[in-house]
């Protein structure tokens, strides 16, 4: 019963993934590839998989053409690809658990790279539980990956770029949109961030593409509005959308309903973090990047040696640099479980770094044209739902406070917030925003539940098969305790 | 399963058809249903994050575990049904 | 917080045994305060499958059990809050052949202590268990055998000190413990690390896991080992079985509780030290666990689980509760230890109550007495 040993672990098979393993293989290091999906390329490179294509590709040229040449990079005896597995646990330095449905196995890995993703960061607001409310990643997925389309009509609302590439490409596949709906209003910003913007490249001809399509397409754009609640009885009828007043909060009297089937919603990403907090990473705030980001250096090293975390899921910043950051990392990585790097990849990671230092630039303008000051906590009532898998409401969770539970570990206990199958996902982000500046120091943050193992939901029938030594069992309740 | 690849399989003993490859998420959207589970509360719940992190769009397999709908494949003669987490003990 | 000046009883740790000697004594009209370094209920208490057993304890606490259980049953009559008590019944499994005996024996020695307790055979344990493995070749059922939710009993009994005048006051860690003997009123001063001081005239040393270190600062010498105690849950499932489950090895505890999660203990270890403050569960002996579990109820293991976690628990050297007076001061006092703190806290700490109270109940349950580790 031997635990496999390797150079690299890279979690994650999506852009930041993919190109990590791609150059730790070059440089000659044993590489395990895990990723939860069935296929690899993650959000961006979505596969379709079905038979029957409902929906014309949406995939482009390029990307069909770079998304060959990542498989290319992992096809190589040096790379273990695992698709369909979960990285449950880590611990030691550095022990893997991981399950892949049927079974769990360990492996102990020099180095990790942490390439997990992002997922949609969306603020709680009335009806936002009700089916047919999605994320702009869950469109996405439907279209590219299912080749299936949202029931129409469909209203795009919420902030960011990602909104606008799902309203485009529900425009693109023949799907009614009633409306897209962007909360941010500063299209002098788009002036005012010219010269970081600049560094795009390819992103801004995409952007300018999108643009187009929806131009072209005549839907109501509205600026500096938001939707305030969702309505229906078993799933989404309509919705109503209000513009935002200077101080970021909604001007209910004005608002008007929409007729909907589907709404498309997000406020952006947020980095997937369960594996980070697991290990401890050092963590800081971004608002602009969905909150909590992961600190890493020049080489996408985290606070703990040798765990790298590079793309979306160490702090937000799109395909192009998440392909960098992957490629940064997976050298990094391969360095430290100890082989050296030749003087081409030496240069290849200059390089990287160079085109890193440029693609942040582009960043850092676009996220400023699509900033707010949206108090997106106005939308509230006592009836919304804040733990979408409990059931927890923003009401319930007020009375708590009254009655002196303020700090979230107090809230969990009595209300249970957290402790669904989301694992917390849905709803801490919300907790932690709820219970800060609370309690004596308001400059103490507050602790949260902690992550633990599972890092995500596992069926105990995988733990079931592994080879173990035999146990050591706990004290029996009925002698004193063994001496040692 | 026929040669396109389609199948059916059950959706609370109504006959649904989808194709291989699809999840049975994008199988029953496809065929108008996007309530797939009752919450603690009874509310009505469906698709929402569609990659696996949201857990709103749990389903039953076959009778025997909980399965994410828009990650699990459909099957052929698949039985899905409704997780109702309001049914308390 | 502010802490007050002065109080009858400061009790130092807020866990299931402070808050049960901390209920009683404001009951009784005294005012105490109850102080803990972290959150009330941060460790053993809130590491704990919150099994309230007969049958998986030892001789020397029978007499108790009964009266705990109650206590546990009555705490909503007694002090108005709720702590999810549920009394099931349980049945305790013998795998092996080895086991079984082990059982039988455990159940003739229950039964001479008055317990009504039933050895079943592996037809009838079936018969009211049909969700048990077939591994399981007996049981016994003592239909007494109870569970409280340890999520929400912790706030319950906080809330339920509090609206009797008491105050408890986490994120106090005790740095010093000062003994004016000539007085009685602050017998006792009581600094906290920001520099608090507390004067009381009793004091009680309810610190689980760190009672040794606040014993020592009491001048007395407390011999406790920690160990960290594994919790697993599951997501909510329609029924599966509706017994508490224990095991003759102690190995395994379950529990389905009325929300649908499964409940998975047994006293594993995890990894994890007082002096580092970490407390991780162990990846092999977590296995392990779940795999006895999944043996004693199959259905289990298509339920995902959702989280597991670890928390420090002192156990005294013969695995026996410690409770009385602690050195030669008699007005200082300790309540505490695994295998069986949880459910025995109630009666403990109301007798503990009581003999603070009450100086002629003082020679009662010495066999409890920290004397017996006195060299």
């Amino acid at each position: 019963m031997t635990i496999e040993e390797v150079d690299v672990t890279i979690i994650g098979a999506g852009a930041a993934g993919l190109s990590a393993a791609g150059e730790a293989a070059r440089m000659g290091a044993r590489v395990v590839l895990v990723d939860d999906n069935q296929h690899p390329g993650g959000q961006y490179f979505r596969q379709p998989s079905p038979q029957n294509y409902k929906c014309k590709s949406l995939v482009s040229e390029k990307d069909r053409h770079r998304f060959v040449q990542l498989l290319k990079g992992i096809d190589t005896p040096l790379v273990k690809y695992c698709p369909g597995t979960t990285v449950w646990d880590i611990h030691d330095q550095f022990t893997i658990g991981l399950a892949d449905g049927e079974r769990s196995r360990r492996i102990r890995s020099a180095a990790i790279v942490i390439s997990a993703g992002a997922r949609d960061h969306v603020y709680p607001f009335p009806g936002w539980t009700l089916p047919g409310v999605i994320t702009a990643g869950g469109s996405q997925n439907l279209i590219k990956g299912m080749g299936i389309a949202p029931a129409a009509p469909v209203v795009v609302a919420g902030n960011g770029p990602l909104l606008l590439v799902a309203a485009a490409n529900l425009v693109s596949v023949g799907v009614e949109v009633a409306a897209v709906v962007e909360a941010s209003n500063r299209p002098w910003n788009i002036v005012r961030h010219a010269g970081k913007l600049i560094h795009g490249g390819s992103n801004l001809g995409l952007a300018i593409k999108y643009l187009k399509i929806l131009y072209k397409s005549k839907i109501p754009f509205l600026r500096g509005y938001g939707v305030i609640a969702a309505y229906g009885s078993e799933c989404l009828s309509a919705v109503d959308v209000a513009p935002i007043i200077r101080n970021g909060k909604f001007e209910r009297s004005q608002a008007r309903r929409i007729t909907a089937k589907t709404m498309v919603t997000g406020m952006g990403l947020t980095p997937s973090l369960e594996l980070p907090r697991l290990l401890g990473l050092k963590e800081t705030s971004m608002p602009l990047r969905g909150g909590p980001n992961i600190i890493t250096n020049e080489k996408m090293m985290s606070s703990v040696f040798g765990v790298f975390v590079a793309g979306d899921g160490s702090s937000i910043g799109g395909v192009e640099l998440s392909l960098v950051e992957g490629r940064i990392a997976g050298i990094n990585a391969a360095i430290h479980a100890g082989i050296g790097a030749s003087e081409s990849m030496q240069l290849s990671l200059t390089r990287d770094l160079s085109a890193h230092r440029r693609l942040c630039k582009f960043r850092s303008g676009l996220e400023r044209v699509f900033m707010n000051n949206v108090d997106w906590y106005d939308l509230l009532t006592p009836e919304t739902i804040i733990c979408r898998c409990e059931d927890v409401t923003w009401g319930k969770l007020h009375k708590c406070k009254e009655k002196g539970l303020i700090t979230p570990l107090q809230l969990k206990a009595a209300t249970r917030i957290g402790m669904g199958r989301c694992q917390g996902r849905n709803c801490l982000g919300t907790l932690a925003a709820l219970t800060s500046h609370e309690g004596d120091d308001p400059t103490k943050e507050q602790e949260m539940p902690r992550t633990r193992p599972p890092a995500r939901p596992i069926l105990l029938s995988e733990l079931l098969h592994e080879q173990l030594p035999p146990p050591e069992l706990p004290d029996d309740p009925h002698l004193p305790r063994q001496q040692d | 399963m026929n040669a396109n690849g389609q199948l059916n399989f059950r959706f609370d003993g109504q006959e649904i058809i989808g194709y291989a490859g699809e999840s049975i998420a994008a199988a029953l959207i496809a065929s108008g249903i996007s309530a797939t589970r009752l919450s603690a509360t009874g509310m009505p719940r469906g698709y929402f994050c569609g990659m696996g992190v949201c857990w709103e769009c749990v389903v039953r397999i076959n009778g025997i575990n909980t399965a994410r709908a828009c990650r699990q494949v459909v099957e052929d003669g698949m039985i899905v049904e409704t997780v109702n987490a309001a049914e308390k003990l | 917080m502010d802490l007050p000046k002065v109080a009858d009883i400061v009790i130092i740790g807020a866990g299931i045994s402070g808050l049960s000697v901390a209920l009683p004594i404001a009951k009784a009209g005294l005012s105490v305060a109850v102080l803990d370094k972290n959150e009330p209920w941060s460790d053993a208490s809130g590491a704990n499958a919150g099994t309230l057993s007969i049958q998986v304890k030892r001789a020397e606490v029978l007499s108790l059990i009964y009266e705990s259980i109650e206590r546990w049953k009555r705490m909503p009559e007694d002090y108005g809050i709720e702590v999810g008590f549920g009394q099931p019944g349980g049945i305790r499994v013998a795998t092996t052949e080895a086991e079984y005996n082990q059982l039988e024996k455990s159940v003739e020695v229950q039964k001479n202590k008055g317990i009504d307790v039933r050895m079943l055979n592996r037809e009838a344990v079936r018969q009211l268990g049909p969700w048990l493995g077939p591994n399981v070749m007996a049981g016994s059922l003592c239909l007494y055998d109870s569970y409280s939710n340890p999520l929400v009993a912790g706030n319950a009994m906080v809330a339920g000190a509090r609206k009797l005048g008491g105050v408890i006051a986490g994120g106090n860690r005790v740095s010093e413990i000062r003994r004016n003997a000539m007085s009685d009123i602050d017998r006792f001063s009581i600094k906290t690390v920001s520099g608090d001081i507390i004067h009381a005239s009793h004091v009680v040393n309810a610190a689980g896991a760190w009672a040794g270190e606040i014993s020592s600062m009491l001048g007395v010498k407390l011999p406790m080992e920690v160990d960290v105690n594994m919790l697993t849950v599951t997501e909510p499932s329609p029924p599966i079985f509706n017994r508490v489950v224990t095991h003759v090895g102690g190995i395994l505890s379950l529990k389905q509780l009325p929300n649908g999660t499964c409940l998975i203990g047994g006293g594993w270890q995890g990894r994890g030290s007082v002096s580092s403050g970490t407390k991780n569960i162990d990846y092999e002996r977590f296995l392990h666990n779940m795999r006895v579990a999944a043996d004693v109820i199959p259905k289990i293991r298509d339920l995902h689980i959702l989280r597991t976690w670890a928390g420090f628990e002192a156990v005294a050297p013969d695995a026996l509760p410690i409770m009385g007076q602690l050195g030669e001061d008699d007005h200082v006092w300790t309540l505490g230890c695994a295998r069986g703190g949880y459910s025995l806290a109630p009666a403990l700490g109301a007798r503990l109550a009581e003999m603070i109270l009450n100086p002629s109940k003082r020679d009662t349950l010495l066999q409890f007495s920290p004397q017996r580790f006195a060299p």
